[in-house]
This record gives C-alpha cells, structure tokens and sequence, in this order.
C-alpha cells in the first residue's frame, strides 16, 4: 500500500482540540451523574462508607472546635489581665502619692487603683479570719499596694510582661506581679492540644485515604469487566480513571458533610449545660461552632481526601486491566 | 491495511506463538484466519489491537507501523478498529443500546449522534426492537449480532472477529457470517478467525492458515 492515501486516512481520524475538549466536558458531566448514580443506587452501601469517613472526620474537627473554644475563653481572662505593685514598707506616703500620680499618666494603663495599707489590714483581717491575731501586731505589715489593670492593647501575655518589666524597675517597688500565669499555662497546654489534634488530623486522615482507596478498589474489581472492555474499544487511562476519582471525591464530600453534622449536634447537645455553667460563672458565653469557611474547607479537604485516595488506588490496581 | 512483516510473538515461558508471520490484508479485503486451536490465531489478532507486543518483526496497520504507536496513542488505535468476541464481551448491568453506544461515548459523541449512530447499527443487525432490552434476555445469536453492532457503530476501517460464530448453530452461524459480508461490501477491511472450516469454505473468501505459530497457507496474495 502506498503511504498517501494512509497518511491522509490517519489525519482525517485525528479529532479536533475543540473536539476533544468538547468531548472532554462531556464525559466529565456523564461521568459525574453517573457516578453519583451509582452511589446513590446502593444507599446502604454508601452510607456505611459516608459515616466511617464521616465518624473519621468527626473527631479530630470537634477537637479542633473544643480547642478553639477554651482558647476564645482564655483571651477573655487574658483581657482582664492585672498587674499588682507592692511598694516597699519603707515607702513614704509621698513617694506612693508622686508614683501614683505618675501611673495615671501612663497610656499603657487603664486604671490605677491605690490599696492603703490600713485598707489592705482591714481587707485582709474580714477575709483571713485572723482577726484576734492580727489585733496584737504592733504595727501594720502589709505594704501599699497599686492594682493595674493594663489597657485592652497591652493586656495580651507578651505585651502584659513587657510591662510588667518596666514596672518592676520603678523606684520603691518591692514586687510586681502579673495574675496571668495561669492563663499562660493554659495556653501552653492549649498548644499541646493543638499538636495533638494535628498528629489526630493526620492519622485519621490517613485512615480515610486507605477507607476510600480500598472501597475504590473493590469498586474496581466490581467493574473489572467493564474496564477490561473499555480499554478494549479504545478508552483511554483517564476516561477509565474518571469515574472512580469521582467516586472517591464523592466519598469524601459526602463524609465531610456528615462529619460536620456530627460536630454540629455534639455543640448542640453542648449548649445547654454549657451556658448553665457560663451562668454560674455569670458569663454569657456561647459555644463557637464551625463557621462557614471552616465548614467550607473541612468539605474541599474531605473531597481532596477522597481524590487522593481513589487515584492512589486507581493508579495501583488499574494497571493490572492492561489486557495482554 | 493489515500487513505482518517478518513477525514472531515469543511468550516470557519461552513458548512461541507465531513464527516469522508475513501477509498482507489489502484494504475492503475479507479474509478468514484459521488454524487448530493454539495455532496462534488469538495472538495474531491480539498484536493488531496492540494488545501483545511482536517479540520480533513488524505489524503494520492502515500504513503506522505500531511500533511507532506510543502507550497514549493505544487507544486512538484500537477505535479505528471494531472487534468481535467469541463470548461478545457484553455488559449486563446496562441495556442493549449502552453497550452498543459504548465507543461513541468513549470517543466523545454527542448524545443526539449516539442515537442516529446506535439505531443505524442495531437495524443492520436486525435487532432495533430490542434496544431497551437487558443483554443478558438475549439469545446466544442475539448477543454475537450486538457484539457487532459494538464493534462497527464507530465506523472502523477495520473489523476483527474471533471465533465470532462458535457457540453458535450453523444456521446461526451463517447468518453472523452474511453479516460481515454485508460490512466487507460497503469497504470495511474484516479478518476473521474461525476453525469452522465446513462454513468458512464454503464462503469463497481467502484463508489464511496458521500451523504451530507458522503460516502455511494464504500468506501471499494472489
């Protein structure tokens, strides 16, 4: 055979790039309906697979949301960060009137509030319960001390210390104290949950990467004649690809959408007997839920999951369909 | 259209399945391919559809030599090239008209050319009434006629058959045979391998015969 005339009948078989992409989005559509088809064809089945994702997803997102939680509660007491000045015995009234003059001056302060020392004896004798004692003392042992209460911009843990270290250095201050250790060891702890909750996201994560490869591969082995026989009339890797990544998206979004159910009627169950205890803290405080780009990127992260897992999956057990 | 240069087909066990093969299948020729079973006939078949790689020489198909082809143009290969299976290869979880619509889809069709294209082919075959039918309804001949309503709905250049006619009768299987007779007459190039040498002999068509992985027969054109 001459090579004109094949070479011609080889062009006009060539299709198009208009045409190919046309033909492109058409299978993406097909194969989208299709799939969600037949997901939705075997509900039981799906749902399984839906809730262990799901149930998977669910517990590394409501610690993220239990941690946010403490966390928004520990900068509220770290906006009530105080700041006590205990000033030398030694201190004369005039020295303890010319720095208290001074402190009302300071910006970085929002309220100076001056505790005598006969109104710290009296303070200090209702609530001790020392009374009779404290009756025999020659003289007063308690120091004037000044109560700051730091302003809104210079009450988070860095700033609060940084002040404190300049209040410290002030002449007749025996002792500075910041009443924010305790927030600071919260939030130390609060970093450990975090790391914890990161080395959650990603076991469980990995977990649902081999839930949706493996359901992907007994998807795979339940078409295996038809991947055989599409491969045979000339499809191509990716259309045979296309219908499992879809799957293994689907599986994903579907898990993600119920794991955000979960952690939305967990915080409900919460609610209640969380806002009785903020009331006897008399706070008003309302548990924080998922907002919705939280909830928008736990889908887009679940779906990406499920791609992942179905093309780790297609990519190991598709190979084996070569026909040979 | 179909030309075998100098080909051999050597398995990894070492057992040769086709030795030094060379013939020439001109285009709108119709031949029958045939042997005993395990001469060779299938691998012959299977290095047209770039299923097997020729351990030596060359096949070359519509003037490509697939040597040349790579892994991504396999399949642009395999649709100019309609096939027919001894078990047809249905799908029974779709209707007659999915399976038949399969390489349209595959190559990318419009939904309204599907159509026009699938009833075409399924009247060719006389079985446009069953269109909405499950495949696996169907009797033995059914079944072999949408396996070819498949494998022409794409208009190939080329149409490959293996054993198409063996589970079937012989009224059956001349029916089937009439049917690729009918595709050969409107220029569509058909090998058919077939060890029903009663019906093929009596079809006048030339024969290409396989022994041992060895052609003895039909190798030159005359």
């Amino acid at each position: 055979m001459s090579k004109t005339p094949s070479a011609k009948q080889n062009a006009a078989s060539r299709v198009s790039i208009k045409n190919r992409f046309d033909a492109w989005k058409k299978d993406h559509r097909r194969t989208f309906l299709e799939s969600l088809q037949r997901l939705l064809a075997k509900p039981i089945n799906s749902m399984m697979t839906w809730l262990v994702i799901g149930i998977a997803l669910a517990l590394p997102v409501g610690f993220y949301v239990a941690i946010g939680n403490v966390h928004e509660l520990s900068g509220r007491f770290e906006g009530n960060a105080q700041i006590s000045l205990f000033m030398h015995q030694r201190a004369s009234p005039q020295v303890i009137e010319r720095l208290h003059q001074e402190l009302e001056s300071w910006p970085e302060l929002m309220s100076v509030k001056v505790i005598g020392k006969d109104q710290a004896l009296e303070e200090f004798k209702a609530m001790s319960g020392f009374e009779d004692v404290l009756r025999h003392l020659q003289n007063n042992p308690l120091p004037v001390v000044f109560e700051l209460a730091p302003s809104p911009s210079w009450s988070d843990a860095v700033r609060a210390e940084e002040l404190l270290e300049r209040l410290k250095k002030l002449p007749s201050v025996d002792l500075a104290q910041l009443d924010l250790e305790w927030v600071q060891r919260l939030n130390a702890m609060l970093k450990v949950g975090q790391r914890l909750a990161l080395g959650l996201v990603i076991l469980l994560s990995l977990g649902v990467l081999l839930v949706i490869g493996n359901t992907i591969r007994l998807e795979i082995e339940n078409r295996r004649d038809e991947v055989i026989i599409v491969k045979l009339i000339g499809a191509t890797d990716s259309f045979v690809r296309r219908p499992f990544l879809y799957t293994g998206v689907f599986y994903g979004l579907g898990g993600g959408i119920i794991a955000s159910v979960i952690v939305a009627v967990g915080l409900a169950l919460l609610n209640g007997p969380v806002a009785m205890l903020a009331g006897l803290y008399e706070s008003n405080y309302v548990l924080l839920g998922l907002g919705f780009t939280d909830m928008l990127s736990l889908w887009v992260m679940a779906g990406f999951l499920g791609f992942f897992g179905a093309w780790l999956s297609v990519s190991q057990h598709l190979d084996q369909f070569e026909p040979q | 259209m179909i030309q075998f240069d100098n080909v051999s087909k050597r398995y990894d066990t070492g057992y040769e399945a086709l030795k030094r093969v060379s013939f020439h299948l001109k285009q709108n020729e119709m031949a029958f391919l045939t042997g005993h079973s395990g001469a060779g006939k299938s691998t012959l078949l299977k290095l047209i559809m770039m299923m097997e790689q020729p351990s030596q020489g060359e096949v070359i198909i519509n003037g490509l030599p697939l040597s040349q082809c790579s892994r991504n143009q396999v399949p642009f290969h395999r649709r100019k090239i309609g096939v027919v299976f001894q078990n047809h290869h249905l799908l029974f979880d779709r209707s007659v008209f999915d399976n038949v619509a399969l390489p349209l889809v595959i190559a990318g069709y419009d939904h309204r050319e599907i159509a026009r294209r699938v009833r075409a082919a399924l009247d060719k075959v006389g079985l446009l009434e069953k269109e909405k039918a499950n495949p696996v309804t169907l009797s033995g001949g059914q079944q072999q006629r949408v396996g070819i309503a498949r494998a022409v709905v794409n208009k190939p250049t080329i149409l490959l058959a293996d054993e198409p006619t063996g589970n079937l009768d012989p009224e059956l299987s001349t029916e089937i045979m009439y049917l690729f007779e009918q595709f050969n007459h409107v220029g569509v190039t058909v090998l058919l391998a077939s060890h029903d040498l009663a019906l093929i002999a009596s079809l006048k068509h030339r024969m290409i015969t396989l022994h041992d992985g060895e052609l003895i027969a039909g190798g030159l054109h005359v």
